[in-house]
């Protein structure tokens, strides 16, 4: 049986291409108790969502937020909202960090950018540490 | 002849084999690295969608509204169709209205968050400028009971004043205030401490004068002259 050599490497090619991609789709597997990959999985501090109330200016653009509902252990880090429109563009965003000790489960953001509450389709929360 | 051919090239597929697959390991590696890297930085990422409605409210069967008279303290005005404003003692006279926010369909969901909200007054009989005030009404009243002697308890500032000086409907913003009924309710979340009550608000002129100005009631026979409250919301 002859062989060609042009067969056999295109034939790795996809093998190995095909285990890379399942590599990496098996990093961006996240669980509701860990985040991570590998050997530096990290604890989620909170999975069980949040909840959001707003506040208006006179434009009736969001002046600020209050994010509540957020678990003891994210205390110490960093939350950023970003508000999006339906197009998922950013039209308001702010930042906190949630204090170490004394953390009561809110923030109140002051939201920077003129963000229409109608046009608001979306709050997107990151928590960092 | 065919078969050293063959081992030959099994034997160059060999190799290649190891290239490619460390080629593909570097990918996956690095792959795995860019994880590794959001994860150890990345505690939470939550999203919520927001779902952007209207209710609008109007009509006796979703309105409660009356005048009271300082000149007849007793007694109650709420089968008009109409609701005065005066603002010189001991003639004065006010209106106070309030909606049933439960009467929206669809119903507003839980802790709603308003986008606008706009309450529209329309004017029958304006015969000088004057600047009307709208106060939150802070405790309960009913529309039966109300009268002048038995006034319900207002905020300490006003909602909103405008001035009106023609007839027709006139918009006043109170977005704040049906932003905080609906937000804190059925269960009041961060920052409010309690729900706030839906009282409505009282009509008033502050002024001084004699000047009567005139408002369509829920009675009205009129629909388009019934106070209306548009309410955008999102959930």
């Amino acid at each position: 049986m002859k062989l060609k050599l042009s067969t056999v490497v295109g034939t790795l090619v996809l093998i190995a291409a095909a285990a890379a991609s399942f590599a990496a789709a098996a990093t961006l597997s996240m669980s509701s108790r860990s985040l991570g990959a590998g050997r530096a999985a990290v604890s989620v501090c909170d999975s069980d969502g949040f909840s959001y109330t707003h506040t208006l200016d006179a434009s009736q653009n969001v002046a600020t937020v209050t994010v509540s509902g957020i678990a003891a252990s994210c205390a110490g880090t960093t939350l950023q909202l970003t508000l999006a429109d339906a197009g998922n563009a950013s039209i308001g965003s702010a930042s906190a960090l949630l204090p170490a000790s004394g953390f009561l489960g809110q923030v109140t953001l002051t939201i920077t950018g003129a963000a229409p509450s109608a046009n608001v389709s979306f709050y997107r929360v990151a928590v960092t540490s | 002849m065919n078969l050293f051919r063959t081992i030959r090239l099994l034997s160059r597929a060999r190799r290649l084999l190891g290239l490619v697959l460390l080629i593909g390991g570097c990918g996956a590696g690095v792959a795995g690295a860019a994880a590794i890297t959001i994860a150890t930085g990345t505690l939470v990422v939550s999203s919520k969608t927001l779902t952007h409605a209207t209710c609008t409210l109007t009509g006796t069967a979703q309105t409660a509204d009356a005048e009271v008279r300082e000149a007849n303290a007793g007694s109650n005005f709420s089968t008009q169709a109409s609701m005065v404003t005066r603002p010189d003692a001991p003639n004065r006279r006010r209106g106070y209205l309030v909606f049933d926010l439960t009467k929206c369909s669809p119903a507003i969901p839980a802790n709603a968050e308003v986008d606008s909200a706009t309450l529209i007054l329309f004017a029958t009989g304006v015969p000088a400028t004057r600047t009307i005030t709208l106060y939150r009404v802070t405790s309960s009243w009913t529309e039966a009971g109300i009268t002048w002697s038995a006034q319900p308890t207002v905020a300490a500032s006003a909602t909103t004043s405008l001035s009106l000086s023609s007839t027709g409907a006139k918009s006043f913003d109170v977005t704040n205030d049906v932003n905080d009924f609906t937000q804190s309710a059925p269960t009041p979340l961060p920052p409010y401490a309690a729900t706030v009550p839906d009282f409505g608000w009282m009509i008033d002129d502050e002024g001084a004068g004699t000047t009567q100005i005139t408002f369509g009631s829920s009675e009205n026979g009129t629909a388009a002259r019934r106070p209306t409250l548009v309410i955008a919301y999102a959930s």
